[in-house]
């Protein structure tokens, strides 16, 4: 039986948790898409080293489990001295690893703008740095949307995940209240509506956005 | 010398010195030198991958030689090609460029794709940029197209464009690269007529790359033969044009009348 009032209850607990999954959410995916747009732009760039780096990067987060790469932030990083809390290790692993799949995807969208767009910024003596802000990212954005939009969503669905480096999203209170009170329909059943009710809107969001795109 | 040419006035604006380039295997230009003093308008004529539009690319530093030198203003393009990342100050524009198939940005409106450079280079305001806008465009009778998009605009009115985008920079030189190549027909004219205006009304130093004869009669004082990388043919338009003389060149008029 669903319990309404007990439901009602451990509500505020369940959208405290679920406010730091969207913070986690929110920072992570500001800083995976400046990682993947930094590390698309110096993959083209002429020091060889440089495009090394990125590549290796872009393989070896792409190659790892999700939850390999946080439990060695969380876990294996401090003991090099690195200690950082569990929220910015949290924010840390979901910029490195889809940030490794939106620079694949940027760089893309990136070779898609024509040749003669850099040259034609070239022939107006635009400097690197206003042709790539300018002309050429610009153009590689509108590809980009639904990606990133997919991306979004798909880490949002991942956060889950963090609960292993103790933050206390979503999944985490859930599970807590469950352990506590030894009910499970009501908590999981509201986690999974919370979820639903901020992953759909947000691909809503993303189709609509795209649509308008197209028409600008 | 380096301190005199600067105010010399019969130093060339534009020199190519036994410029060399290839593309692999393939050798474009082949040991050739030019100079064209400011104010000149030069013809660049002959069949295809004879190396025309290469110069054009070496002037303004689209491409490198793989020999030799080329210098506008006295200095070496090669330098002014390292690509600067940021510009903090203005940059001397000396060299502007208009190509074949246009390339206006997509996603900015006609008055934003010229104002881009001049706000972002030349650090113009935007009103003054605005203003500058407004006056180029209304030299190629596009000032009522300056809120519409690239895409909704014929082939010729975004050639037009792209010219008040270029001429937007205050160049010294302007390039145009068979900026009608890409155009139906019957769009071909609007462009030739602009730039007849341009060519007539400024002192402007001008290369065209060109296979309409009769603008390059009109327009250029200087016309240039090509073939197989080096310059075959020099001289006035009535001398490379009119009575040719070299057998090349004679052949290349026929085959173009024939057409």
């Amino acid at each position: 039986m669903f319990d309404f009032a007990f439901a009602r209850s451990i509500l505020p607990e369940l959208l405290s948790g679920l406010l730091v999954t969207l913070q986690v959410m929110i920072a992570g995916f500001a800083a995976a898409v400046l990682t993947g747009a930094a590390v698309a732009i110096l993959r083209q760039s002429r020091v060889r080293l440089l495009g090394g780096v990125c590549a290796a990067y872009v393989a070896f987060f792409r190659q790892t489990p999700l939850l390999v790469q946080l439990y060695f932030l969380f876990f294996a990083l401090p003991l090099s001295g690195l200690q950082l809390p569990a929220i910015s290790t949290g924010i840390l692993g979901l910029a490195l690893y889809y940030g490794a799949y939106i620079a694949e995807a940027f760089r893309g969208a990136i070779d898609d703008v024509p040749k003669g767009q850099w040259e034609a910024a070239r022939a107006l003596d635009l400097s690197a740095w206003a042709t790539w802000r300018r002309i050429i990212l610009p153009q590689a954005m509108k590809p980009m949307l639904p990606v990133l939009g997919n991306y979004l969503i798909g880490m949002f669905k991942e956060t889950p995940l963090l609960a292993v480096i103790t933050i206390p999203e979503l999944f985490q209170a859930a599970k807590q209240i469950a352990g506590v009170t030894y009910r499970y329909n009501e908590p999981y059943t509201l986690m999974a509506v919370l979820f639903l009710a901020i992953s759909l809107p947000t691909s809503l969001l993303f189709s609509v956005l795209e649509k308008k795109k197209h028409h600008g | 010398m380096a301190e005199s040419t600067v105010l010399s006035s019969s130093a060339p604006l534009i020199s190519l010195t036994n410029v060399v380039k290839n593309y692999g295997d393939t050798r474009v230009l082949d040991n050739l030198s030019l100079a064209v003093p400011a104010g000149q308008k030069v013809a660049l004529i002959g069949p295809s991958g004879s190396g025309k539009s290469t110069i054009l690319r070496l002037i303004k530093g689209l491409e490198t030689a793989t020999e030799g030198m080329v210098q506008v203003n006295n200095q070496p393009v090669e330098k002014e090609r390292r690509h600067r990342w940021f510009s903090h100050k203005p940059v001397v524009h000396e060299v502007g460029m208009v190509f074949q198939h246009f390339n206006l940005f997509p996603h900015l409106t006609v008055e934003q794709n010229v104002m881009e450079a001049p706000v972002s280079v030349l650090r113009l305001d935007s009103e003054e940029a605005r203003a500058r806008a407004q006056h180029y465009l209304s030299l190629v009778g596009l000032v009522h197209k300056a809120k519409a998009w690239p895409a909704n605009l014929s082939g010729g009115q975004q050639q037009r464009v792209a010219i008040a985008r270029a001429l937007a920079m205050h160049p010294r030189i302007m390039l145009f690269d068979e900026v009608t190549s890409a155009l139906d027909p019957e769009l071909v004219g609007e462009v030739l007529q602009v730039i007849r205006e341009i060519a007539h009304g400024q002192n402007m130093t001008m290369l065209l790359v060109t296979h309409e004869m009769s603008f390059a009669r009109d327009v250029a004082d200087r016309v240039l033969f090509m073939e197989k990388g080096i310059i075959a043919d020099d001289g006035t338009p009535d001398e490379v044009l009119v009575n040719p003389t070299n057998p090349r060149t004679r052949q290349f008029l026929n085959i173009l009348t024939e057409r």
